[in-house]
């Protein structure tokens, strides 16, 4: 008779304080309505023709770049980068992964172009796609401002004609 | 600052320290504040420029050569047809550049010149005596459509250019639209 009754003052107890940890469980409710705007920066295509803009919001672009064995193929404006937004941005460009299965890359810098007399070592690959300089410093661009894009290669020797390599890059944006 | 460190302000029935509070705003905005947009670049092989160099004794296209010659004190050695040509194998006319970019021991050599011709005409020519700046500016011709032009080298050793050691002339040709 006495176990039964500690038995069930146990179990009343053990209901007890699982109703309390339930009453103790919270749920608030956030909202996250994301709301299409105009990004604050565009691509456009450069002199050289060697772009393409993907999409009509012009934020995503292809360089169709050639790599020749042991020689330097340069396109001193390849793309270009428009501060469209009413503020000063900074910016900065990133290798986000590098493709070389046919091991065709002996070197490939890209630059950030300002203007006819100032550039900056953005991105540089080395043997085999090897990442030597990944990210570039943050750099302040103007409202309305453009910067350019420029791409060197360079092919191994022995490189296929026809095989490609594919680098992946990010242009980062943030408020200046 | 001071006044912000002791300061509280009451959420609900909890006191929190305002620059801390603060922190968290200004985090929450910085981080919001970011874009990161994409391109790819897609590099294909290409095997040669549309100019290009020339081995005559297998008619290859090259992108790059080395030339060895000996060279003697005071001495003109001229070697007017070396062993790779330039060669435009396209069909169209092309712009091009020549310049030497560098030359090591350069205390051994009194003079290089360096000139592409056609065996009549010269269509460039570029040249570095002791004690002058590199010609490192491109100097541009025009290379017309499928044609071959022979490169022309000549070089004078210094008066006191030491036997046995090495110059290594390096020169570079720049093709436009290759």
């Amino acid at each position: 008779m006495r176990r039964r009754l500690v038995l069930g003052i146990a179990l009343a107890l053990a209901g007890l304080v699982s109703v309390g940890l339930a009453a103790l469980t919270i749920t608030y409710f956030v909202s996250v309505m994301p709301v299409v705007v105009r990004s604050p920066v565009e691509f456009a295509v450069g002199a050289d023709s060697v772009a393409v803009i993907d999409n009509v919001n012009k934020t995503r672009a292809s360089v169709n770049a050639k790599i020749i064995p042991l020689a330097l193929w340069v396109s001193s404006d390849a793309l270009r980068i428009r501060n469209v937004n009413d503020t000063v941005l900074e910016v900065r460009l990133r290798c986000l992964g590098v493709g070389d299965p046919q091991n065709v890359i002996r070197s490939v810098k890209l630059y950030l172009v300002f203007n006819a007399t100032s550039e900056a070592l953005a991105v540089e690959l080395g043997n085999g796609g090897l990442i030597v300089k990944g990210e570039s410093d943050w750099f302040g661009m103007g409202v309305g401002a453009e910067f350019g894009v420029k791409v060197e290669t360079e092919g191994r020797d022995g490189a296929v004609e026809g095989a490609q390599a594919v680098l992946n890059l990010g242009v980062e944006v943030r408020p200046g | 600052m001071r006044r912000l460190t002791r300061k509280s302000l009451r959420v609900g029935k909890y006191s929190v320290p305002t620059l801390a509070l603060l922190a968290v705003i200004v985090g929450s905005v910085a981080a919001a504040a970011y874009v990161v947009l994409s391109f790819t670049a897609t590099l294909t092989v290409a095997a040669n420029p549309k100019v290009a160099f020339v081995e005559w004794a297998t008619s290859a296209k090259k992108n790059t050569f080395d030339y060895a010659v000996n060279i003697f004190p005071s001495v003109k050695t001229v070697d007017e047809n070396s062993t790779y040509g330039v060669w435009n194998w396209d069909t169209a006319a092309h712009t091009a550049y020549l310049r030497i970019v560098g030359i090591t021991n350069s205390a051994n050599i009194q003079r290089v010149y360096l000139k592409v011709h056609d065996g009549v005409s010269t269509v460039v020519s570029v040249e570095w005596l002791s004690g002058e700046a590199l010609p490192q500016a491109w100097t541009m011709f025009t290379a017309a459509a499928s044609k071959k032009y022979a490169v022309w080298v000549e070089v004078t050793g210094a008066s006191g250019a030491a036997v046995g050691s090495s110059s290594v002339v390096s020169v570079e040709m720049k093709v436009e639209a290759p």
